[in-house]
């Protein structure tokens, strides 16, 4: 291990008090001190019982909808599962739970929408606290010569996600957000394509119809505007086609999604 | 090292907490002299709670205070984790940069909790040296505080307040003194808190915690979600007595009350600091 010779008892003391707190190995027992009304073994639970409490205090309040959706007991035995499966390596407790979509998705099978609203709040999150960028307002679109526009090029928000979602979770995350009841969790007939991003501070989520996504996912990648149109061929009738590539353009830098014209 | 490399005391502060961000930066702003900032919480790449912070800062002296050092570790120091903190210090510029005299897991865990550390010559050396690296990375004094315990080790060689001594003055650097902290060990411990302060030298000590915590009966546990209980009221008397009016604040994490809740609290500390120190002047 790491640890110079001179410090590997201290090593050994860590590695089995930590032992003792994640997986209950007892040789840490025989190294510490108990009195008559507190034993050692009781004394060493305290930690053992807080880690459990505090990481699955973690996770609830990481992806609070989808304890509302599970109820905290339910909750509480996956937390469980997660802790013991996916001990934290980070150094904000803000990041312990990434991993959760994946042991939803194995533990889960038969209900995908807990592993997809896992997914989802994360990214939520992810938007509430991802990196700043300042929008670009709709004059600076204004302001670009007309024979520049063929060209132009678009940043995005760094917040900026695009996710496929095969269940309505995204629509019981929003139901249970504003206190309602949760509409029945159901599985898509096909993935519905969601966005979410934050606009100032406030982190804002909407479904995207086909030709937005495309759209959005070609601009993204670096098209220009005349590539837009000629995406958006596909599914506008050509006339149409302008306003209609205007129209989602002026429409993210309403919504404060892009962040860099060039 | 003489008192005047401490930072002048701040006065009565408090852990800042998002449910109250609005109520400092506006009914309430100037309630407090300054704030102490949990650093994990801000180690972000934007959004509200930097933004929060930023605004903040430009009211308050802040004070970065951080869980996850692992100062204690045998872990290689954790570089990311220090490059992040230099960041967010270059960004907020603290007043000073605190954390906890313990560890928080080995092999790449984070067990996210302050664990213990044995008071022996091994750990002194190995936790001293790990200061010194620090601050150097850091390029300034680290502040450390003494943590609540559960555990004594059958191998600790010294006392906790002999440990924390050594530790600062073989390291050369301040002390955050958590009034809570000592009275919740010396009852697990069963040691004279009174004794503890003697035991820290004067000189090092650049500020005070205060907190709540809980009762089990045989034992106790630093909750952080209760009010000060008397007994550590008092404590804060005679640490006043001994190391002067220090930068203070309180702590709450849990069961978070309205901030005028928390500013009455902060009231009787100033009032407890003024008789603390009127006794002092007297004696």
């Amino acid at each position: 291990m790491s640890a110079r010779p001179d410090t590997q008892s201290l090593a050994d003391l860590q590695r089995d008090f930590q032992r003792h707190v994640m997986h209950g190995h007892e040789r840490i027992v025989a190294a510490v001190d108990g009195s008559p009304t507190v034993p050692a073994t009781l004394r060493l639970g305290i930690y053992s019982e807080a880690y459990r409490l505090r990481l699955t205090e973690a996770l609830a309040s990481t992806l609070p909808r989808l304890q509302q959706l599970m109820g905290k007991e339910a909750f509480a035995a996956v937390a469980r599962e997660y802790i013991d499966s996916y001990p934290s390596g980070h150094a904000s407790i803000r990041w312990f739970g990434d991993r959760m979509p994946q042991l939803l998705r194995h533990s889960f099978p038969q209900q995908p929408w807990l592993a997809e609203l896992a997914a989802w709040e994360w990214s939520i999150a992810a938007a509430f606290d991802g990196a700043d960028a300042a929008p670009v307002g709709i004059e600076t679109l204004a302001a670009i010569a007309p024979d520049r526009w063929a060209a132009l090029t678009f940043r995005f928000h760094p917040t900026l996600q695009v996710l496929g979602m095969r269940t309505n979770a995204p629509v019981i995350f929003k139901a249970l957000s504003a206190d309602d009841a949760p509409p029945e969790c159901v599985v898509l007939d096909e993935a519905q394509p969601w966005l979410i991003w934050r606009e100032g501070l406030k982190t804002q989520y909407r479904s995207l119809a086909p030709d937005e996504l495309a759209a959005l996912e070609l601009v993204r990648n670096g098209g220009s505007f005349e590539m837009l149109c000629d995406a958006l061929c596909a599914w506008h009738e050509a006339d149409a086609v302008p306003a209609q590539a205007a129209g989602l353009l002026k429409r993210w830098v309403v919504e404060q999604m892009i962040v860099g014209v060039s | 090292m003489t008192q005047s490399s401490l930072h002048a005391a701040l006065g009565f502060g408090l852990g800042v907490r998002p449910t109250h961000y609005d109520a400092l930066l506006g009914e309430r702003k100037g309630s407090v002299s300054w704030l102490e900032a949990l650093t994990e919480n801000y180690l972000l790449p934007g959004g509200k709670p930097l933004h929060y912070l930023e605004r903040l800062r430009a009211e308050y002296p802040i004070v970065l205070h951080g869980v996850s050092l692992s100062i204690g570790s045998t872990d290689p120091l954790n570089e990311t984790y220090l490059r992040e903190l230099k960041a967010l210090a270059d960004r907020v510029e603290p007043a000073w940069i605190s954390d906890h005299l313990c560890w928080t897991g080995v092999d790449g865990v984070n067990l996210h909790d302050l664990m213990p550390l044995p008071f022996t010559e091994t750990a002194l050396k190995h936790v001293v040296s790990r200061i010194g690296a620090v601050q150097e990375r850091l390029g300034r004094r680290l502040v450390l505080e003494n943590v609540s315990s559960y555990v004594s080790f059958t191998g600790s060689e010294m006392t906790e307040w002999e440990f924390l001594r050594e530790v600062a003055e073989r390291a050369d650097c301040h002390l955050l003194l958590d009034v809570n902290n000592v009275y919740v060990s010396s009852v697990n411990h069963g040691f004279d808190p009174l004794t503890y302060l003697r035991g820290i030298p004067v000189e090092r000590v650049q500020q005070f915690h205060l907190a709540g915590h809980r009762n089990l009966g045989n034992y106790l546990i630093d909750t952080h979600d209760e009010p000060v209980c008397e007994a550590v009221w008092q404590l804060l008397h005679a640490a006043v007595e001994r190391f002067g009016p220090l930068s203070t604040m309180i702590e709450r994490d849990d069961n978070i009350p309205e901030l005028d809740e928390l500013l009455a609290e902060l009231a009787r500390a100033r009032a407890i600091t003024a008789s603390a120190q009127r006794a002092k002047s007297a004696a």
